[in-house]
C-alpha cells in the first residue's frame, strides 16, 4: 500500500478534516494528544528517534556502513561487536539500518515535497477558480487515480531506468494527485465561510486571499497527511527497492538490503529480520503519530 | 440516473485507459535496451537482431508502432511477449486466474474476518478486542507486504514446514481441468478432492500475507463507521428504549456502519493489486503481478503495455461496480 | 581420525597423486570444505582421462521404472529451435530432444563418441568425414531419419544464418555441395581443406542438431521458408525425449519418445520436468525436502556449503570451459589505465567472495580448451603498481572509474563492490551502476560508439561453442566484433593479435596453434591487456543420492544427458 491509498481513507472518512489551529485549543490538543494516549507518545518517541539517527547517523555508527570484511565477517550473527549481525560482504548490519534511516526520510522528504507544491498549487487553482479550468485539472488527477499507486510507481520507475532519483520522481509522480485533491476539497468548503466572503467583500485581492486566509488554513490538514505520508513514502521506496527497481547496492536503503538479505535468509535470520522491523516500525511510528494529529486537531473524530 | 452515471464513466474510463497506454508506450520506450537483442539471445548475430526486429515491428518509427499496437488492442490483440515470444493475451489468459483466485480469497478473508472485528470493537470501545483490533488496523497498513511475505514463508515453511513455500500446485499434482481458471473452485468441479486440499494449503500463506492490509482497512472503516452511528441519537433513543444491544446493532447501526466499509472496497482492491505485485513475487506465484514485475525487469514493452491496461481496466471497473452498489445502498447520495 | 583421512588425502592431493576428479570426490566424500578442495585442485593438472562413471551397474540395485527426473532451473527460454537457439537453456532443452551426430564423450572435452551416428570417420587429412546412421530411426513426428534428413537439416542450420550458424559454416559454408547422401545410411561432408576441428564443432550443443525435415516442410511460410516460427516453439528431433510443455517462466516437461533409436532397454527416466524456481533459498528447499533430484549452479556458497554436508545429497564439483572477466573500454582507457587496474583488482577476495571459491584463475582460454598457455601471465593484486600504472595511465588519486552491474546478478553485484573497495585504497572512485539484462547485452553488443560507453563495462563470460581457442577468442577481441552482435563492447583493436587470430582459423597442425595461442594469450593479459580476468568456473551439480548416471562435460554447460541417468533405490 502507499500513502496515496492511505489518503484515500481520510478523504473517504465520514467527516470531512476541520481545521481548527486556534493556539489554545491546540495546546490542549496537543497535551491529550501526547500525554493521555501512550500510543501517540510510543509514536513520537520512535519518530524522534529516526528523526535523530537520520541527521547524526554517522557519528552513530559503531562501524563504517560501508566497509567490506568478506575474510572475516562474512554473515556474523549478532554479537556485542556487531549488534544486528553482518551482511554477506561482512558490513555491519546495524550501521547499515542507521544510515539506510536517512536515505529513507530523505526519499520521503523529497518526494512530499514536490508532491505537496504541486498538489497544493494544482488544488488551490481548481478549488479557487471552479468552473472549467477545476474540471480539467480534477479529470487529469482522477486519471492518475485511476490506477493502484504502487503499480503506477512501479511502471514509471521502471521506464525511467532504476535508481533512486528515479523513484523519487516516481513517487512525487503518484502522490501528488492526493494533495490536489484534499488542498482543493478544503478550498471549496473555506470559500463560501464567512470570513473570506467579508475578506472577498472587503476588496482584497485573489493572491492575498489565497495567500492570506485559505492557504494558512489548509496548512493544518496538509500537515497531518504529510506525517502519515512519510511512513508510506518510506514504505513505497524500500517496496520499489525490493523488487529491484529503486536504490541499487551498495545502498543501505532498507528495501535493497532485504532483497539482498533474501538470499541468505536460511543462514542468517538476522540480515532479513532487522531492516525489516526498522521499516515497520518507521511506518507504524508516523502512521500513529498522523492518526494522533488527526484525532487532537479534529474533535469529531476525537473518540477514536 | 444509474444509467447516465455508468455511461458518463465508461467514457471517462477510455479516456483514462488512452491516456495510461500513451503514458505506459512512453515510459517504457524511454529505456535504451534493445528487445530484440533480448529476444534474440545472448550470442546472436546482428543480422539475427535485425531480423527480429522486422518481425516484431520495431523498427518502424514509434508513433507508428503505438497506432499499430492500439489497432491490435481494440481487438484484444496485444502482440506477441518478447520473452515468451508468445501472444500476450495467452500469457494474460494463463495468469490472470492466478491473481484473481488470490485476491478474490484475500478480499473475502479480510471482510469475513474485517467486520465483525470492526464492530466488536467499536461496540466494546476499550476493551481487550478493541485494542487487539487498533494493532491489526495499525501494523496491517505499517508492515511491509513483502516482509511479511518472507518472514511467513521463513517461518511456515522454512522452519516449521507446515505450509507450502509458494507456487499454485506442486509438480506432482497436475492442474484441473480448466473451467474458471480457479484451481479450487476447478478442482472441485471436476471432483478432484486432493487437488483441492493442496491448492488451498498453497492458497493459505499469500492469501493470509495479502488480505492482512485490507484487513486492517476494513476494520478501520467498519469501526469508524459504527462508532459514528453508534453516537447518533436514533440508536441512544433505541438503547434507550431498552432495545438489547445486539438488535440494535443489528437492525440499525450496522446497515450504516457498513456504508463506509463499502465505499473502501476501491481502495481495496487498489491495496490487493498492489500488494499481489510483492507477494507473487515472494510466493512465486504465478500471476499477473509476477508477470508484470518479469516483464519489466525483461523491458518486454507488450507484457508491460498489456499489464497495466488489463490491472487498469479491472481497477476502473471495479471502483465502478462499488459506485453503484453504494448508490443503491445509500439512496441519499447522488453523484 | 577423520582428521588423519582427511590430512592423508591433503597430502595426497598435493603431491599429484590424485587427480582432479579424484580430489574432488574424494575431498566431498571426506567432508573436506568447498574452498579447499578448489584450492587443491588448483595443483593439479586436468586429467585427460578419468573412470567413465556413466555405466556404474552395481548389482542388487532396483530401477524404479515411470520415475520422473526433477530438476531446477532459473528460466526457461523463448526459442528452441535448435539451429537459432544460443543459450546454455536453449542447448540444454535441444540435449533432450534432439541429437548432434557425434558427442563428447563422458567428461572429456577431446574425445568424440556417436550420437545420432552409429559411426563415423574421417580421412587421414582431414578433409572427408563419413557417418553412418542407424537403421529405423525416427523423428517425433513418426517420420523417418535418413541421410538426406542430415543433409537438409544441415542446410537448415546453415541457411537459417541464425545464432550459432558460424559452427558449421565455418567448415561447411555451401552445405548443398559439401554434403553428400551416399545410401540411406550414410552421409558425408567433404572439406575444402584440412579441418582437424570438425568433428570438436559437430559434438556443439549450439546448431548441430538433426530436426525432422517434414516437421519443417509442413508449416514453412513464404516469409519463413524454414519453419523458424514453428520450431522455436515445437521440438520435432530424434532425442529420447519428447516436449510436452515449454512455459518460459514456469517449467519444460519432457516425456520418453517410445521409438527413440537406442531404446529403453535398462534404466531410464520416463518423464523430466525442469521446473523454473526464482529464490535461492526455495531452491536449497527443494532439494533439502527431496521434492527436486538436481541442480547445476544457481546456488549461493553459503547453500552449497549446506547442501554439500547433507548425507541425501551428492555434490559434484568439476571445470568448465568458461571463463570469467570484466570488460574494459579500451577506447577511453590506455595501456596504462588498463594494466593498473588489473593489478588493482582483488582476485582472491573476488574468487572467495563472490564465487565462494568456484572461480580458478585463468587467462582468457580456460585450462580446458585446447590451446591455453599454462604458464599464462596472471595479474596479481598490486595496490602499488596499480597507483603507478594508474597515474600514467591519466587517473591518479582522486579520478573516478565507472562499471555496470546487471541487476539480481548477486556475483557482479558483490563483484563490483569489492573492486570498489580495492580502488578506494589507492584514492579511486568507482561508481556502479545497476541495469536490467536487456540494457546490458544492447551495450556490450549494440553498435553504440565506446566513447560514450563507461569506463569498465562489467562482468562478462564466455565459453568456446567446442574445443577450440579460436572460437573462444574471436567473438571477443577481434576488432569485427565491435558491435554487430559481436562481444567486442570495450572496442579493444590490437594488430598483431588480428595477424595471430587470421593464422589461427585455418591452423593445420597443433604445435603451430599453440604456438599461435601461446602469443595470443600473451597481448590480452600482460601487453595489452582488454579485460580483467577473474578465472575460469568451477561448476557445480548437486543431485539426490539416488540419482546415477550424469557425467558433467566441460563443455555442455548446464545441461544434462536424461537418458543416460537414472534413479536407484536399495
Amino acid at each position: 500500500m502507499t500513502a496515496a491509498d492511505l489518503t484515500n481513507i481520510e478523504a473517504m472518512a465520514p467527516t470531512l478534516t476541520k481545521s481548527r489551529t486556534r493556539q489554545g485549543q491546540l495546546r490542549r490538543n496537543l497535551k491529550r494528544f501526547l500525554v493521555d494516549n501512550k500510543l501517540n507518545l510510543i509514536g513520537a518517541i520512535i519518530v524522534a528517534v529516526f528523526l535523530f539517527l537520520a541527521l547524526f547517523g554517522e557519528w552513530l555508527t559503531p562501524h563504517d556502513p560501508y566497509a567490506v570484511d568478506i575474510v572475516n565477517a562474512k554473515l556474523l550473527p549478532p554479537s556485542t561487536d556487531h549488534l544486528m549481525g553482518t551482511d554477506e560482504l561482512g558490513r555491519d548490519v546495524f550501521s547499515r539500518i542507521i544510515m539506510g534511516t536517512r536515505i529513507s526520510l530523505q526519499v520521503a522528504v523529497v518526494v512530499l515535497s514536490f508532491a505537496v507544491i504541486f498538489g497544493t498549487i494544482v488544488g488551490l487553482i481548481a478549488g479557487y477558480a471552479g468552473g472549467l479550468v477545476d474540471e480539467i485539472l480534477m479529470r487529469l488527477t482522477d486519471m492518475f487515480l485511476a490506477f493502484p499507486a504502487l503499480v503506477l510507481a512501479i511502471a514509471i520507475s521502471a521506464s525511467l531506468g532504476r535508481n533512486l532519483r528515479n523513484t523519487m520522481i516516481a513517487l512525487a509522480t503518484v502522490f501528488w494527485p492526493w494533495y490536489a485533491r484534499l488542498v482543493r476539497a478544503q478550498v471549496l468548503s473555506l470559500k463560501e465561510r464567512e470570513f473570506v466572503e467579508a475578506a472577498r467583500s472587503l476588496g482584497m485581492s485573489r493572491n492575498r486571499l489565497i495567500l492570506k486566509h485559505i492557504l494558512p488554513n489548509v496548512v493544518a490538514v496538509i500537515i497531518i497527511q504529510i506525517t502519515i505520508d512519510v511512513g508510506y513514502a518510506v514504505l513505497a521506496t524500500s517496496s520499489l527497492s525490493f523488487l529491484g527497481l529503486g536504490a541499487q547496492p551498495p545502498s543501505p536503503e532498507w528495501g535493497t538490503m532485504l532483497a539482498s538479505a533474501r538470499n541468505y535468509f536460511r543462514d542468517a535470520w538476522w540480515y532479513m529480520t532487522f531492516p525489516g522491523i526498522a521499516l515497520t516500525l518507521t511506518v507504524f511510528a508516523f502512521n500513529v503519530l498522523g492518526d494522533g494529529l488527526q484525532d487532537a486537531l479534529n474533535p469529531r473524530s476525537g473518540s477514536r | 440516473m444509474i444509467a447516465r452515471l455508468i455511461v458518463r464513466r465508461l467514457m471517462f474510463t477510455v479516456v483514462v485507459l488512452l491516456g495510461l497506454s500513451l503514458m505506459t508506450f512512453t515510459l517504457s520506450h524511454l529505456v535504451p535496451a534493445n528487445p530484440a537483442r533480448l529476444i534474440a539471445g545472448p550470442r546472436a548475430s546482428a543480422s539475427t537482431v535485425e531480423k527480429i526486429e522486422i518481425e516484431y515491428g520495431l523498427d518502424q518509427p514509434l508513433p507508428r508502432q503505438y497506432v499499430n499496437y492500439m489497432k491490435g488492442v481494440v481487438q484484444l490483440d496485444f502482440g506477441r511477449s518478447f520473452s515468451s515470444r508468445k501472444p500476450v493475451s495467452e500469457d494474460l489468459a494463463r495468469y490472470l486466474p492466478a491473481t484473481i483466485e488470490l485476491g478474490l480469497y484475500a478480499f473475502l478473508l479480510s471482510t469475513l474476518a474485517g467486520v465483525p472485528l470492526g464492530v466488536a470493537s467499536a461496540v466494546r470501545r476499550d476493551s481487550f478486542i478493541d485494542h487487539v483490533s487498533r494493532i491489526i488496523s495499525i501494523s496491517g497498513l505499517a508492515l511491509p507486504v513483502f516482509w511479511l511475505a518472507l518472514m511467513a514463508q521463513f517461518l511456515f515453511f522454512g522452519k516449521l514446514g507446515w505450509l507450502p513455500d509458494g507456487r499454485r500446485l506442486p509438480d506432482s499434482v497436475k492442474a484441473p481441468p480448466g473451467i474458471t481458471g480457479l484451481y479450487t473452485i476447478d478442482a472441485l468441479l471436476a471432483g478432484q478432492w486432493s487437488t483441492f486440499v493442496t491448492a488451498v494449503e498453497h492458497l493459505i500463506l499469500p492469501v493470509v500475507v495479502l488480505a492482512f492490509g485490507s484487513l486492517a482497512v476494513t476494520t478501520r472503516m467498519v469501526r469508524a463507521g459504527m462508532l459514528e452511528v453508534l453516537d447518533q441519537d436514533y440508536i441512544r433513543t433505541a438503547r434507550a428504549k431498552g432495545l438489547a444491544r445486539p438488535a440494535v446493532i443489528r437492525k440499525h447501526a450496522l446497515k450504516n456502519a457498513l456504508l463506509p466499509a463499502v465505499t473502501s472496497i476501491g481502495l481495496q482492491i487498489g491495496l490487493l493489486l498492489s500488494g499481489a505485485f510483492l507477494v507473487e513475487i515472494v510466493f512465486s506465484w504465478p500471476g499477473i503481478g509476477r508477470y508484470a514485475v518479469n516483464a519489466i525487469l525483461q523491458i518486454d514493452y507488450n507484457a508491460i503495455m498489456a499489464t497495466t491496461l488489463v490491472i487498469a481496466v479491472i481497477f476502473v471497473f471495479l471502483n465502478l461496480l462499488t459506485d453503484i452498489i453504494y448508490l443503491f445502498l445509500d439512496p441519499r447520495i447522488s453523484f | 581420525m577423520a582428521n588423519t583421512i582427511t590430512r592423508s588425502f591433503v597430502t595426497a592431493a598435493l603431491s599429484g597423486q590424485l587427480n582432479r576428479r579424484q580430489i574432488l570426490e574424494r575431498g566431498l566424500a571426506l567432508g573436506v570444505s568447498t574452498p579447499l578442495i578448489a584450492a587443491l585442485m588448483k595443483r593439479t593438472p586436468a586429467s585427460a582421462a578419468p573412470a567413465p562413471q556413466s555405466q556404474r551397474w552395481r548389482s542388487g540395485l532396483q530401477f524404479e521404472d515411470n520415475g520422473t527426473l526433477n530438476v531446477i532451473i532459473s528460466s526457461g527460454t523463448n526459442d528452441i529451435d535448435p539451429h537459432s537457439t544460443y543459450s546454455t537453456m536453449g542447448s540444454a532443452i535441444a540435449l533432450g530432444s534432439y541429437e548432434m551426430l557425434v558427442r563428447y564423450q563422458g567428461d572429456s572435452t577431446e574425445v568424440v563418441k556417436p550420437f545420432l551416428a552409429e559411426s563415423f570417420e574421417a580421412n587421414e587429412d582431414n578433409t572427408l568425414f563419413t557417418f553412418t546412421l542407424p537403421e529405423n530411426v525416427l523423428f517425433h513426428d513418426g517420420t523417418v531419419c535418413d541421410a538426406q534428413a542430415v543433409k537438409d537439416s544441415m542446410i537448415r542450420f546453415r541457411r537459417l544464418e541464425m545464432g550459432p550458424y558460424i559452427v558449421l559454416q565455418r567448415f561447411v559454408d555451401d552445405p548443398e555441395s559439401q554434403i553428400e547422401v551416399v545410401d540411406a545410411r550414410t552421409v558425408t561432408f567433404s572439406m575444402t581443406r584440412p579441418q582437424p576441428l570438425f568433428l570438436a564443432a559437430m559434438a556443439s550443443s549450439y546448431g548441430p542438431f538433426v530436426v525432422s525435415p517434414a516437421a519443417w516442410a509442413e508449416n514453412a511460410t513464404e516469409d519463413d521458408p524454414w519453419a523458424h516460427e514453428f520450431i522455436s516453439f515445437n521440438a520435432v528431433g530424434t532425442g529420447p525425449y519428447r516436449l510436452v510443455e515449454n512455459i518460459t517462466t514456469e517449467l519444460v516437461r519432457f516425456e520418453k519418445f517410445d521409438e527413440y533409436h537406442r531404446g529403453w532397454e535398462g534404466p531410464h527416466f520416463s518423464e523430466v520436468v525442469m521446473r523454473v524456481v526464482n529464490e535461492n533459498s526455495t531452491r536449497r528447499q527443494l532439494l533439502e525436502e527431496g521434492t527436486s533430484d538436481a541442480i547445476t549452479s544457481l546456488l549461493t556458497g553459503e547453500d552449497v556449503q549446506a547442501l554439500s554436508e547433507n548425507p541425501n545429497l551428492t555434490t559434484m564439483i568439476y571445470p568448465t570451459t568458461r571463463v570469467n572477466w570484466a570488460i574494459l573500454n579500451a577506447v577511453r582507457l590506455g595501456v596504462d589505465a588498463r594494466r593498473g587496474l588489473s593489478y588493482a583488482f582483488p582476485y582472491d577476495e573476488v574468487i572467495e567472495g563472490s564465487y565462494s571459491g568456484m572461480l580458478e584463475r585463468s587467462g582468457p582460454i580456460p585450462s580446458t580448451v585446447r590451446g591455453a598457455d599454462p604458464d599464462v601471465f596472471l595479474y596479481p593484486t598490486d595496490l602499488d603498481r596499480a597507483a603507478e600504472l594508474l597515474t600514467a595511465g591519466g587517473f591518479p588519486a582522486g579520478s573516478s572509474f565507472d562499471m555496470l552491474v546487471v541487476s539480481e546478478t548477486v556475483e557482479d553485484t558483490i563483484t563490483a563492490q569489492l573492486f570498489q573497495a580495492s580502488l578506494a585504497q589507492i584514492g579511486i572512485d568507482l561508481s556502479i551502476t545497476e541495469i536490467d539484462l536487456a540494457t546490458y547485452e544492447e551495450i556490450i553488443f549494440g553498435d553504440a560508439p565506446a566513447e560514450e560507453k563507461e569506463t569498465i563495462l562489467g562482468s562478462w563470460e564466455w565459453w568456446p561453442d567446442y574445443n577450440d581457442a579460436h572460437n573462444q577468442l574471436a567473438p571477443n577481441f577481434l576488432e569485427s566484433a565491435i558491435g554487430g552482435g559481436g562481444s567486442n563492447g570495450g572496442a579493444w583493436v590490437n594488430e598483431r593479435f588480428e595477424e595471430i587470430m587470421a593464422e589461427a582459423e585455418v591452423f593445420e597442425n597443433e604445435d603451430q596453434l599453440l604456438e599461435l595461442m601461446k602469443e595470443a594469450q600473451q597481448i590480452l593479459t600482460e601487453l595489452d591487456p582488454p579485460a580483467i580476468y577473474y578465472g575460469e568456473t568451477l561448476m557445480y551439480t548437486i543431485l539426490q543420492n539416488d540419482i546415477q548416471g550424469f557425467v558433467p562435460n566441460p563443455l555442455y554447460l548446464e545441461s544434462y544427458f536424461f537418458y543416460d541417468m537414472y534413479r536407484v533405490s536399495e
